[in-house]
Formats: structure tokens, sequence, C-alpha cells
């Protein structure tokens, strides 16, 4: 150690405390867990609870006094098939579950700001594929106008209202995705061909467009979007049809567009009319 | 080696950082690493780190694990700088493949601890300020947790039920839909 190192410096010293202050432990207690769950702090635990699906989490209410409200405090709602009464079969009739999900959500949604809606079921694998095309209607059972917390969505096959940024990847599945959302500015898709309507999205900016098999139309089903500024769209592989692009007053507001191809087009003149 | 000293030494001491756990031991790292806490990244910046950092609230068994966490992740970091989640990336993020699933393999042996270990190393990301680690510190406890009965998870991290026999089955009529 170099000698002219001044020795470990007193709380005291005249520096100013770190911005976030919060993380800063100004009491100075000692940061040690002495190996036990509890002496984690309630936003630690809280972090942790959010980890899961909504369903996992809500079980711990029953742990102690101290883990009964905690985890209705989550940031990131987790909702899985366990959550709409699917978690044996493909059931597509999603009414008779709402009661379900609404439960669950009533008393989650009012602290989330994230909700991470997951029918896909990675553990699932080998299990036989669902036959039967299921829709997702959550707008009928879930009215999100009181949830303003909310800022991101990460959903498979929903439509919300109070939304800023969505995502939806890779719902096998899925057959339609119904946006109505008054504040989505954001939205990325990664999956095969659906039809994607925007019963109401005026200010969508931004829109992310990832297809996974061969031959679809990307553009079709994309729609009008008057307020649309960015568009990104990869393709798997060459188009069949070569109008997809063509302008007919979708785009009117398009800025910028980012195209990803995985393998070369045969034809160039995939991007006529369109706005520079 | 770090010692503050005079002309080019003191041009290349600049950019390290000393920290010092709470049974006063220092440890020497370079800033890119040190500033992967946000809580040190503020001190940096309000220039308070002169003479090192004390860190009254984490021992150096647990400073050594932070830090080894770090240095592996800044390295990272710097790779990412820039990149964004877009699909646009995803023909670059080929090229990160072998790097990140390196650093998942770190990831999952740095996790490789008893749970005492593991709880500190939470509070200590918590008290640092270093998102990844806290991240990747509760993703594990979460884990953990999934799956189990309420009975088990009790019995796991010796949580006191301190709940009257009327309580836990009221809670449990309120959250009957999670037992389904």
């Amino acid at each position: 150690m170099g000698s002219t190192s001044p020795p470990a410096i007193p709380v005291a010293d005249d520096c100013k405390p770190p911005k976030k202050r919060t993380t800063w432990c100004s009491d100075q207690q000692s940061v040690q867990s002495h190996g036990g769950i509890s002496a984690l702090p309630d936003d630690i635990l809280i972090k942790i609870l959010s980890l899961m699906t909504i369903r996992e989490a809500a079980l711990t209410d029953c742990l102690s006094t101290r883990w009964r409200h905690l985890w209705k405090k989550v940031k990131n709602v987790i909702l899985d098939k366990h959550n709409f009464g699917m978690q044996t079969i493909a059931n597509p009739n999603i009414h008779e579950n709402s009661d379900l999900l609404n439960r669950s959500y009533r008393v989650s949604a009012s602290s989330a700001e994230k909700i991470f809606i997951s029918l896909h079921d990675k553990h699932d694998i080998g299990a036989p594929q669902q036959s039967e095309p299921y829709k997702f209607p959550l707008k009928e059972f879930v009215d999100m106008r009181d949830y303003c917390r909310l800022r991101v969505l990460f959903l498979s096959m929903c439509s919300l209202e109070t939304l800023v940024a969505m995502e939806v990847n890779g719902c096998k599945s899925l057959i339609s995705i119904n946006i109505h959302a008054k504040n989505l500015e954001g939205f990325s898709y990664m999956s095969h061909k659906v039809d994607i309507e925007y019963e109401c999205a005026p200010v969508l900016s931004e829109l992310n467009v990832h297809f996974v098999k061969r031959n679809e139309c990307p553009l079709d089903c994309i729609g009008t979007l008057p307020a649309l500024q960015t568009l990104t769209v990869q393709f798997p592989s060459r188009l069949q049809e070569s109008h997809v692009l063509h302008h007919n007053g979708r785009f009117t507001g398009l800025k910028e567009m980012v195209l990803c191809l995985m393998k070369s087009w045969g034809k160039s003149n995939y991007f006529s009319g369109l706005s520079p | 080696m770090a010692s503050a000293g005079s002309g080019d030494e003191k041009a290349a001491a600049a950019a390290m950082i000393t920290l010092i756990s709470s049974d006063n031991e220092k440890f020497e790292v370079t800033e890119a690493t040190a500033t992967l806490s946000q809580t040190i990244r503020h001190m940096i910046e309000d220039g308070c780190t002169d003479g090192g950092v004390p860190l009254p609230n984490v021992t150096s068994k647990i400073l050594a694990r932070v830090i080894e966490y770090c240095k592996k992740h800044a390295t990272a970091a710097a790779g990412e700088e820039g990149s964004s989640s877009s699909f646009s990336d995803a023909a670059f993020l080929e090229v990160d493949r072998a790097f990140l699933e390196e650093l998942e393999e770190f990831d999952d042996a740095f996790l490789e601890v008893d749970r005492a270990t593991l709880f500190d190393l939470i509070l200590a990301a918590n008290y640092l300020d270093i998102k990844g680690l806290l991240n990747l510190t509760c993703q594990k406890v979460a884990d953990s947790v999934k799956g189990k009965t309420p009975e088990q998870i009790r019995e796991m991290y010796n949580i006191v039920n301190d709940l009257t026999p009327e309580e836990e089955a009221e809670i449990r009529r309120e959250t009957q839909w999670a037992f389904e």
C-alpha cells in the first residue's frame, strides 16, 4: 500500500453524499443477512417476488404476517397459463376463467408497472401442441384504465387500454392481435403472421416486426398507422409478392425504415413509392 | 503499486479506485469495474474517491466476490455499449454469442454459493446499486421459491410463521386461486 494513502475516511468526511441516497445505508448498519431471508429488506423481497409469476408470488402470502402483503406490491406482474386456467389443456373459452384472472389482477395491478403475459410454456415442449388456435380478448375482462402506472406490457395475445410500449414474441397459436391503446408509442412483434388490428393506436410511432416464417406478407397485416415514424421489419426470406412495400398511403409520417434481410432479394423495386 | 505517486504513475493510478471493506481490507479495481456500482459511480462523479472508498457494510469475503463479478461484467458492458435490443441487431448478436455464453457460465458458477453468502451478495448488490448482480442473485432466490409449498418455503428459509391458524386459513381463502 502506498505510504501516501490516507487512513480510512471517516463518515464525517466533507464529501457530498451519493446522489442516490436511498441505496446508501446512512445509518451504517451492517449489511449482513446472517443467513436468513427475513433479513432482506421489503423492497428486495418484493423484487424477488416480481421475478415469479403472480400466482407463485401470491403463494407466499401465508408464510408470515410480514409476507402477507408483500406480493401485492410487485412491479412486474407475470401471468402464465395458470392465471388463465390453461395449465392442463388449451382452453379457448377464456371467459370461464376470467374470474380467476380478475382476482389475480385486481390485487396486483395497482402496483404494476410492467405486465408480462406468457402463455408459451417453456417447460412443456414435449407436450402435444395445442390444436385449436385461441383468441384472447383480454379487454373484455381486464379494464386497464385504472392501472395507469403500467408502462410496458409484454404479452402474447391481448388487448389493453393504457399502454405505452408493447412487445409480442413467439406465440405459436396466436391468430389475432387487437390493439386498443391510446397511449401506445412502441410495438414489437416477433412470430408468424397474424392479423394485427389497430383499433385505436393514434400515437404509435415505432414499430418492429420480425417474421419467422417464409412467404409472409409482413405489411399487409400491419394496418394503417398515420403517426408511424420508425419501422423495422425483418424478413426471413424473399417474398413472393413484390407489391408488399408499395406505398399506398399507409405510412405517410414515416421518417425511418430499417429492413433486415436474411436472404438477398431477387428484385430491387420493392421500395418504390415510399416516402423518403 | 497503487500509491498515489507523481508524474506518470499518477496518471495511471487515476483510473484505479481503492475499495475498503468493513474489515479494512483494501481492493484495487479499475474505474470501469468500480462504476458497475451506481453508488461508487456517483462518488467518483462527486470526486469523493481519493484515498479509497470505505464500504463499512461489506465484508472482505463478500466484496471479493462482488469485485469478481464486476470485473467479468465490466468487459461485457464495454462490448454492449450502444447496442439495443431491437431486431435489427439480430445479425450482430451472433458475433457476441460465444462471449455471452461464457458470461452465462460464469454467472451460473458464481451463484454456486451457500444461502448465507447469497443473501449477503444481494444486500451488497443493493447497497452498491449493482443492477446486474442484484437481478442475478434475486433470480436465484426466486427460482428456489418457485414451485414450493408455503411449508417448504418456511422450512427452507427458516421463516417463523407468526400467523394464527385462523388468520392463515383466512389468507389461504383469499388467495385460493393461486393454489388451484
